[in-house]
């Protein structure tokens, strides 16, 4: 079904890194996270920030146009996203990975 | 339909969009709160009059968006559907227009009156952004007034708009949101279908096309018993399979992209951005609060702020209550002669209103933080920081607060549950509130661990106790959460907003309309238990023992006093507290409890603090503070207690119903009796299982 995409190289959000900026590509939550993400503007085509993750590694802090939000992890798998580059402002870190699911 | 002279007008926004704040500048102070019929979403009303009309206000939740998701908004939107107001507001924060005008869309889609206030606008000043007015109003079919609540500047101008809209001086547009044409085209297929059927309440059929194209479950329900139903389903499936096929996605996020791709577009003609992407004010300040080592003391640092004013700082007012109650209790001693009357008055009224009075400090402190928390913005923060945690046990992270206030009092604990959405969320942590163990309790293991425990071992006793209501209540919350609202978990997609700072008057006021609900509403509860526990615990009297004690009384040099002490004792197996007490020993005997031991947790359900006072009474050596060693001497020496009873009974203290208060403020906070009964029966039955086992594993082991 997914075929005539052309072809990105596709991440989930929950993998995506700190001070890079990322276009959304696909939503597949459902029910009422889906609404919530919607209602947020979290819709294919928008263009996002990675802020940080909290300090117990989880939720993620997000930048979109001029607001921040945040998502839990397992809820931002239900996003796909596609690399843009780094973000001007922000110095990419690369820390993350320490925090994966440790506490 | 209301007069002529009536304007009906209701708020929506965002939440963070300054809606309360513009709402108190436009009502002032003729303001009523209340909740919408049948939920426990609170519900503010004020009226005003400007230029002959009288406008009526109804404040609506504030909400992302009109889904019908959460109960807030649903309360949103049936309130625009069903009552017709004469225009909506809607606020939004001109500082986030991307995201806020998501709602004015959906607003366009319910063809209302609309009337567009762009809040905060001297913060758009400050940035340098330019937002064309003119344009925005062209494209969006509303007027734009903006306004800024914090200066107070075109509030005037608002209410102006109000008055000139319904006098017709002032016609607005009424456009509407156009999608793209292949949506058009479906949403006029379905217009065409659905309005030969129904007249559906006057709900507009534009509204419940795009809302079906949404797959909407509301407006799928309402087409269901419908004649049209059929061909309402041919279009969808033909919608639903066009979309995914040429656009790959599913109906409801390709509108939501139609909204947002609508939105850029407008805002890309009237605003011009001073820099986009620089670090924000409200970044640099998350930088350190939410700093990946500090951010952690620094979090449990203002918790513990928290803590420590609402129960510190509260102690003092609370002794002033409390003694201004024993005064007056001394005065009216005094001048009434001794009569039911008088008792009924001392120990049941005056002694119920103090009880309800007392929580009074600790709940507008803790309310005044939570308020100043939501206000500044540090409340979402507060759920990041702690989400990880509590989100093992099913729960959101802004169940963290009401938790820990536990420790200090159950009232105001599970009045702070109001600031969760979720109403899984709410009734779960209610549930496990009472487990921590609440300052009251303290005395009773105080007295028990002196009666029964050697001095070095108290620390540690008192310690596993603590722990073990921590144990149970997070058991309990998972247990909760994974039967009862299983898969109904409360979404953390959700704002992180910018810092603000907090209004003054705002604050007091809700925090003052919350104590006065409090007192209202548990109150009256409160009060009329106090009185049925002390007929409970006074009567019926057994007239022999009366006259025996009658005749001590008049003999020369007796102390009545000390007398009184040992009437009240004497007649307690023979009040109807005492005869419960007696009947309940069947079920209490495998617990270690004889009937005194009963009637103090009987007892108990009025306060805590009254299970020592009223052990007191039972073992006939008074209630003064002075006598609690004897008091643990005559424990330590009764023949059918031992440490296995001690520990038992404090189990037992530490589980059961906390006291009347919090189980009329659980009633009145879940809307439920259901749950509320419910709550007391768990609380029972966890008590009675863990004092169970408590008892027969520590009598096997010979304590």
């Amino acid at each position: 079904m997914m075929t005539n995409r052309p072809q990105v190289e596709s991440i989930l959000l929950s993998d995506a890194s700190i001070g890079i900026r990322y276009r959304v590509l696909q939503v597949t939550a459902k029910g009422i996270i889906r609404q919530r993400m919607l209602d947020m503007g979290l819709v294919p085509g928008v263009r996002l920030v990675v802020i940080r993750f909290a300090p117990l590694g989880d939720p993620i802090e997000i930048r979109i146009n001029r607001f921040f939000m945040s998502l839990r992890k397992e809820e931002a798998k239900y996003v796909f996203v596609e690399a843009m580059g780094p973000c001007p402002h922000r110095h990419p870190r690369r820390f993350k990975r320490h925090f994966h699911g440790r506490f | 339909m209301a007069d002529s002279k009536t304007i009906f007008v209701a708020l929506a926004g965002n939440p963070n969009s300054g809606k309360t704040s513009i709402f108190n500048c436009m009502a002032g102070a003729n303001q009523k709160v209340g909740n919408f019929s049948g939920v426990t979403v609170e519900k503010v009303e004020g009226t005003l009059k400007h230029k002959g009309y009288t406008i009526r206000l109804v404040d609506l939740p504030g909400t992302y968006s009109l889904s019908p998701y959460s109960p807030e908004e649903k309360v949103a939107r049936d309130f625009i559907l069903f009552q017709k107001p004469d225009m909506v507001i809607n606020i939004v924060d001109a500082t986030n227009l991307e995201r806020n005008l998501v709602l004015t869309t959906q607003l366009m889609d319910l063809e209302v009156e609309l009337l567009v206030v762009m809040n905060m606008i001297d913060e758009v000043e400050k940035q340098k952004t330019h937002i064309d007015f003119e344009q925005f109003e062209r494209l969006f079919g509303a007027h734009v007034i903006p306004v800024s609540a914090v200066t107070k500047f075109g509030i005037p101008d608002l209410l102006d708009h109000i008055v000139d809209i319904k006098s017709g001086k002032i016609e607005t547009k009424k456009y509407k949101h156009h999608y793209t044409e292949k949506t058009e085209n479906y949403i006029l297929q379905l217009i065409n279908i659905i309005k030969q059927r129904d007249s559906w309440k006057g709900v507009p059929t534009r509204w419940m096309a795009i809302k079906l194209i949404e797959q909407d479950p509301d407006v799928l329900a309402m087409i269901q018993s419908s004649p049209c139903r059929e061909a309402v389903n041919e279009v969808l499936n033909s919608v639903s399979e066009d979309i995914l096929k040429f656009d790959q996605m599913e109906t409801d996020v390709y509108l939501a992209e139609e909204r947002v791709a609508f939105i850029h577009g407008a805002l890309k003609e009237t605003v011009r951005n001073a820099e986009e992407e620089a670090e924000t004010f409200t970044e640099k300040i998350d930088n350190i609060l939410l700093h990946r080592f500090f951010g952690m003391p620094i979090f449990l640092l203002i918790m513990y702020g928290i803590f420590q004013l609402t129960f510190q700082l509260g102690e003092y007012p609370m002794q002033w209550i409390n003694s201004l109650f024993q005064l007056l209790t001394q005065f009216l001693d005094g001048i009434i002669p001794a009569s039911i009357a008088k008792s009924i008055l001392l120990d049941g009224i005056i002694a119920g209103v103090g009880g309800v009075l007392i929580f009074l400090p600790n709940i507008l402190i803790l309310f005044l933080c939570l308020s100043l928390l939501e206000a500044t913005g540090y409340m979402a923060r507060v759920a990041f920081v702690i989400d990880k945690l509590m989100h093992r046990i099913g729960l959101h992270g802004k169940s963290f607060i009401p938790m820990i206030t536990g420790f200090g009092c159950t009232v105001p604990a599970l009045m702070a549950v109001r600031t969760l959405r979720n109403r899984g969320d709410r009734i779960t942590t209610m549930m496990v509130v009472p487990f921590f163990s609440c300052g009251a309790k303290l005395p009773v293991y105080t007295l028990i661990i002196s009666a029964f425990f050697m001095p070095a071992a108290a620390g540690n006793v008192l310690f596993g106790i603590y722990l073990f209501g921590i144990v149970i209540a997070l058991i309990s919350a998972k247990l909760i959460k994974s039967t009862a609202f299983k898969g109904e978990s409360e979404p953390f997609v959700m704002e992180l907003p910018p810092y603000r700072k907090p209004s003054a008057l705002i604050m007091l006021k809700q925090t003052w309309m919350r104590a006065m609900m409090y007192i209202k509403k548990a109150g009256t509860i409160i009060l009329l238990a106090s009185v049925i526990l002390w007929f409970a615990v006074s009567f019926p009297k057994n007239p022999e023992i009366h006259n025996k004690y009658e005749t001590l009384r008049l003999q020369k040099g007796a102390n009545i006093v000390q007398l009184d002490h040992h009437e009240k004792a004497e007649q307690l197996p023979y009040s109807v507290a005492g005869r419960i007490g007696i009947f309940l020993e069947p079920i209490s005997r495998p617990l270690g409890f004889d009937w005194r031991l009963n009637i103090a947790l009987i007892n108990g359900l009025a306060a805590k603090e009254i299970v020592v006072s009223s052990m007191g009474t039972i073992f006939a050596v008074g209630n003064d503070e002075g006598n609690i060693n004897s008091l643990a001497e005559s424990l330590r020496n009764d023949p059918l207690y031992s440490k296995a009873v001690g520990l038992s009974f404090m189990v037992f203290v530490l589980l059961y119903i906390p006291c009347i208060a919090s189980v009329a403020v659980f009633s009145r906070e879940s809307n439920s009796i259901k749950w509320a009964l419910f709550f007391v029966v768990y609380s029972l039955t966890v008590a009675w299982i863990f004092s169970f086992l408590v008892y027969q594993t520590a009598s096997l082991f010979g304590l």
